[in-house]
Order: C-alpha cells, then structure tokens, then sequence
C-alpha cells in the first residue's frame, strides 16, 4: 500500500539522486530536479507572499476601509513593469523606494552595532581571569587580536609604497588574514559535508523506504556508463 | 630510481578519475551512519555559552525564535532548531515562531509538532507557543516587528488573528522579547536582527548558523550575541547538554561521519601538498 508519506519519501529520494547523478556527469535528470527545486520555491515564495498581502492589506482595506493601504498596493503592483519594455522605467519607481528604506535602515542600525561596538569591543579592558579559549579579553587574545586587526589594516595602505616597517606589519596582516580564511575554509568543508551527510541519513534509514531508490539509481546510473563506453564518448 | 616511482605515483595521482574521490567520500560519509563509532564529541564555548544563555530563560519570558533558513541548508540547521524549541520549552518559556526566509516558514511547523506532538491543535498552542509564520521585506521586515509585533504580524500562520491569542496580549514591541534566536544561513539574518533588535531593545540575542557562517559571527560574541550554534557540530555539542532534559538526540552517528569525512579531506590536502613539494624539488633537481 503506497501512502501518500511514503510516494513523498520516494520522490524525494528520486530527486536526490538526480542531483547528486551529477557526479557522475551533467544530465537531463539533474537538469529536471534542479528546474523543479526552482519553480517549487518560487511558487511557494509566491503563494505566501501573496497570502501576506491579503493578511496585511487587502483584507483590512476591504474589510474595515483601511484606504491608505492603497498606496503600498499601488507601489506593489509597479513591479509588474519590469515586463514591459517600453514603460520598464516605471519599475525602477518601486525598486528606488525599497532600497532606499533598506539602505537608511541599514546604515541607521550598521554605524552602531557593526563599526562603534565592535571597535569597543576590540579595545575592550583586559581580564586576566578571562577563559583563555572563548574570551577575547584574555591578555594573550587581546594581544594576538591587536596585532592581527593592526597589521590587516596596513595591509590595506595602497597610497605608501610597502617597504620597511609598514611591509612587516603588511606581512603579519597578510598571514592573520590567510589563517581566517583557512578556518573559513574549516568551516566551509564541514558545512558541505553537513549537507551530504544529512542526505545521506535520508537515503539509507533502514527504517524508512527512501533506499529502496539507491539500486534503482545504480542500476541507471551503469547502464548509461555502459551505453557512453559503447559510443566511444568519454563521460 | 625510487625518486622516479614516487614522482610518477603523484602525477598519476594528480589525473585520478574525481568520480573516485565523490565514490570514497560517500563511503566514508555512509559508514558510520550505517554501523555508528562513537566518537566523542568535544564541546566548543560558543555551544557552552548559547545553553547558559538558554538556562538563564525564567518561566514566561517571551522568547523569538526565528527561522532565517531554507530547505538547502536544513540538514545543518534543523537539528538545532528543534533542540532549541526542546530547551525553550522545558524552561517554561513562551515561543513565538517566525521566520524572514519564505522557503523556512514550514520548518517551523515542523519543528513544533516535532517537540510539542502537535502544533495548532495542541491545547497550549496560543499560550506557551505560537507560529506567526513568515515576515516579508527582510530587514524593513526586522524593523517593522520590533516597532509593531501585531500590525507586522496580524495573523498567526495557521489564519487566527494575532491579536486574539492569549500570548500575544502583551507582546506589542521589540521591548516586550526576553531573547531573540535567529536560526540562519544568510541574509536576513545575524547581522539584521543585531541591527534592528538586539542593538535598538538590548534584548539578549543567540544565533544558530550554519558551519560557513560560523567564523563570520564570532565578532559578535560575547558583547552583541551571548552564544551560538555553529553547524551541525553545535548542534550535537547542544544535544548533549540537553540529555539531562531527556532530550534524544540523533547527532552522534553524523557526527562520526564528519570526523572521518573531515579526516579524509585533511589526508587529500596532505597528500597534494607532499606532490607539489616533491614534484617542485625534483624539477628544481
């Protein structure tokens, strides 16, 4: 008896083996999963956008004659210029009232808490007791985070020529900025293998039927192998 | 001669089929799920830090959890959402669910039936915890919550109006949260609600971000964030914590595959480096 949950679970293993088919080479079955995630979530960011509209602006309109959310409507519905060739300037009406509310919001919160806190926070007082391991405070981390912050800023001075003092400190800005993106990297592999991993447990729950697809996937997988051999083309 | 082996065993090395390498990496990822090694897993601070937080909720207090996540990134950051809602629950707090990712908005649901049974239909829905669903317009999204919580939100996720759930009563601004927890892989997400909330009410704020975020966020620990979740690994580090909660985590198999998966990556990187050191010398020679 295929239930609903379980033809769900199948598709969705079906579609995670298109993707990763990848490995093997670029394919009409990846293609389709890859074009099917993306109409997914654009008819869903659209079906839920829409029912916001109504929850946020049409229904008190309509309901209890709201009548200034005609304005944000009207804005709203501007977009749809973004189709017309020759009235497309009017879409940049709406697109200059977004950003120009996101970039002043922006900026308002971003002086503070992104460049004022984060300088105190750099020359914060230091405390011995501090936790060596998680405490910036500590006199040792404050120390290596003085000279890291220091020497990548020289290292960024492009109107002096780098040489004597200010090519050591270009130097020791050169290498703090090289160990931060090695653990950026660190961090960037685990994140991929997170994802791999959480497919994994997907595909071969014994308790689930999401298996069932992994032969089905090899079989395919080696008759077009086979097929490529055939015709002579390398993969 | 020996030199002349070694040579030609790196060159070969360096044409091998990738397809092999994709094959062991699946392999070494699937294994231990299959046959689990119980590794140990260590704790990280920032983890430590982030449960403290959690610990110091009192009954009552309204906490934020927002869901800034989409599907792609679900397997990392999934297991700390329902950790989180498991700890928030168990302290008696009252959860407001919400999300600024449209694609992340179902997870909430998810992440409540999985830790209460139920969502809208469980009898303490609208009293200990509540879905408002997603907020667009991202960061003016932000903004617009922490000035008006039930203009910006004026039904829950499920169609009740905010305004007549009992939770919501006196929840009307930024000030009125306790804690904001943001679950999130990008934009919006730590920077905004730093921006919008956690700097504009000085409400205590946590983060959940995946394993690429992580060395980005850490600025904002301890002064601006009190703690966060960094990827899978802080998901299970949290697990952990909460197993004298009864929570039953399902981490420590995952995380025996990112260790060796992690291993491999590192003897990959070995073995290039000791070919271009060896491949360097013997042209110089």
């Amino acid at each position: 008896m295929i239930t609903p949950e379980i033809a769900g679970t199948l598709i969705a293993a079906a579609f995670t083996l298109m993707v990763y088919s990848f490995f093997y080479r670029e394919n009409k079955a990846y293609r389709f999963a890859e074009h099917v995630f993306i109409g997914l979530a654009v008819a869903h960011g659209a079906v839920i956008s829409s029912k916001y509209v109504w929850d946020a602006a049409l229904t008190p309109l309509i309901t209890k004659g709201e009548m200034y959310w005609i304005l944000p409507i009207i804005v709203g519905l501007l977009f749809t210029f973004f189709f017309s060739k020759k009235y497309f300037w009017v879409y940049r009406i709406p697109i200059s009232i977004v950003v120009g509310t996101g970039v002043g919001l922006a900026m308002a919160g971003l002086v503070r808490s992104q460049f004022i806190d984060q300088i105190v926070q750099t020359i914060a007082p230091l405390d011995p007791k501090a936790d060596f391991w998680s405490s910036g405070s500590h006199p040792v981390n404050a120390l290596l985070i003085a000279i890291g912050t220091l020497g990548t800023l020289f290292f960024f001075i492009f109107t002096r020529e780098q040489k004597g003092p200010l090519l050591y400190a270009s130097h020791i800005g050169r290498w703090t900025m090289m160990i931060a993106f090695g653990a950026a990297f660190g961090f960037t592999v685990m994140a991929r293998m997170s994802l791999l991993i959480g497919r994994m447990q997907f595909l071969i729950d014994p308790s689930g039927v999401a298996w069932y697809m992994i032969p089905v996937a090899i079989l395919v997988v080696a008759a077009v192998a086979f097929m490529d051999r055939a015709k002579g083309s390398k993969p | 001669m020996m030199e002349e082996n070694e040579m030609s065993f790196f060159d070969k090395l360096e044409k091998v089929d990738p397809r092999l390498i994709y094959i062991l990496v699946f392999l070494i990822v699937s294994l231990p799920l299959m046959r689990p090694l119980g590794l140990p897993i260590s704790m990280s601070p920032m983890t430590v830090a982030f449960y403290d937080a959690v610990e110091k909720v009192n009954p009552g207090d309204v906490v934020v959890v927002s869901i800034d996540y989409s599907a792609a990134s679900s397997p990392e950051q999934y297991p700390q959402t329902k950790a989180v809602i498991h700890h928030l629950a168990t302290k008696g707090a009252k959860i407001i669910g919400l999300g600024f990712w449209a694609d992340g908005t179902p997870f909430i649901d998810s992440a409540l039936k999985d830790v209460f049974g139920k969502s809208k239909d469980h009898p303490k829905y609208g009293t200990d915890f509540v879905n408002l669903g997603w907020i667009p317009s991202q960061e003016v999204g932000m903004k617009a919550l922490g000035g008006d919580v039930q203009g910006t939100c004026p039904k829950d996720y499920y169609g009740t109006s905010t305004a007549t759930i009992p939770m919501m009563k006196d929840v009307k601004t930024g000030k009125d949260f306790k804690m904001v927890i943001t679950l999130s892989s990008g934009t919006p997400g730590v920077p905004e609600w730093i921006r919008q909330i956690q700097a504009q009410y000085g409400v205590t704020f946590l983060y959940g971000v995946t394993a690429v975020g992580a060395p980005g966020m850490r600025v904002y620990f301890p002064a601006q964030a009190a703690g966060g979740l960094e990827g899978l690994a802080g998901a299970a580090e949290y697990e952990v914590l909460l197993i004298k909660y009864g929570y039953k985590g399902t981490l420590a198999p995952p995380m025996d595959s990112q260790s060796l998966s992690h291993l491999l990556v590192i003897a990959f990187i070995v073995l290039g480096n000791v070919g271009y050191v060896l491949r360097k010398h013997g042209k110089a020679k």
